[in-house]
């Protein structure tokens, strides 16, 4: 019930994923990662923390689920903005 | 219409540059569904699915792919890995899952499918990356010789 009430709509929900994705990176990989791979895509597989990388986001993400198929992965692209844009 | 490395998109009633392509999901496998897409430059990901096309498609979901704003307001989206075929190539991406009703072709598209852009008033074309190259090395010109 108090997790129904802490997220209560699909979009919060998202959000506390990604939320959870960056905090693993902060933790784990940013100081290395920034430095060598930016421009690069990271993948973070939120079950166990596992980080996958390629200049590619498909490749980012294929070479993710082969580690493990049945993750649930956040991505973005690394470096000081980890983000892709988007105009819509 | 796609000719030795000549693909012709379109504009849609408003005027917006579109392509069409054949999505492939779980659901449809085989024949695909063939979905035309607004060309957005200023969009780097791959395609961006409205959620009804998603579950149309069967598109598996594999998390959320996280995205800043031309306005700098940092969005997350659910992404899937989708395949899509285009001027006779079938090539896996990540596609985002909007709530909007559009669907987004972006620069990962141009990318994925090795073609460049060309827009003029009344054509959109999609040109093979080889093709082009061969033609602007073609053209060329040698530097200007210096006079002893």
């Amino acid at each position: 019930m108090a997790e129904q009430q802490k997220y209560n709509t699909l979009q919060e929900r998202i959000d506390n994923i990604a939320k959870e994705a960056e905090k693993i990176y902060d933790m784990k990989y940013r100081e290395e990662y920034d430095e060598q791979y930016r421009g690069s895509y990271v993948v973070i597989n939120i079950r166990d923390g596992e980080a996958s990388v390629h200049e590619f986001s498909e490749q980012a993400l294929l070479a993710a689920q082969k580690k493990d198929p049945n993750g649930i992965f956040h991505i973005m692209r690394i470096g000081p903005s980890p983000t892709l844009s988007l105009v819509r | 219409m796609t000719e030795s490395g000549f693909h012709l998109g379109k504009y849609d009633e408003k005027g917006s540059p579109c392509l069409t392509m054949t999505l492939f999901g779980v659901k449809n496998a085989g024949n695909g569904l063939e979905c035309t897409g607004l060309i957005d430059t200023g969009f780097s990901g791959f395609i961006q699915l409205p959620f009804y096309i998603a579950c149309a498609l069967g598109a598996p979901l594999d998390g959320i792919k996280s995205f800043t704003l031309a306005n700098g307001e940092p969005v997350n989206m659910i992404m899937a890995l989708v395949q899509s075929e285009f001027a006779g190539k079938k090539k896996t991406g990540v596609a985002s899952i909007s709530p909007s009703d559009e669907i987004l072709v972006g620069m990962e598209f141009l990318r994925i499918f090795a073609v460049d852009l060309l827009v003029s008033r009344e054509y959109i074309s999609l040109l093979d990356e080889e093709l082009v190259r061969a033609k602007m090395k073609g053209l060329q010109q040698p530097p200007p010789s210096t006079p002893s």
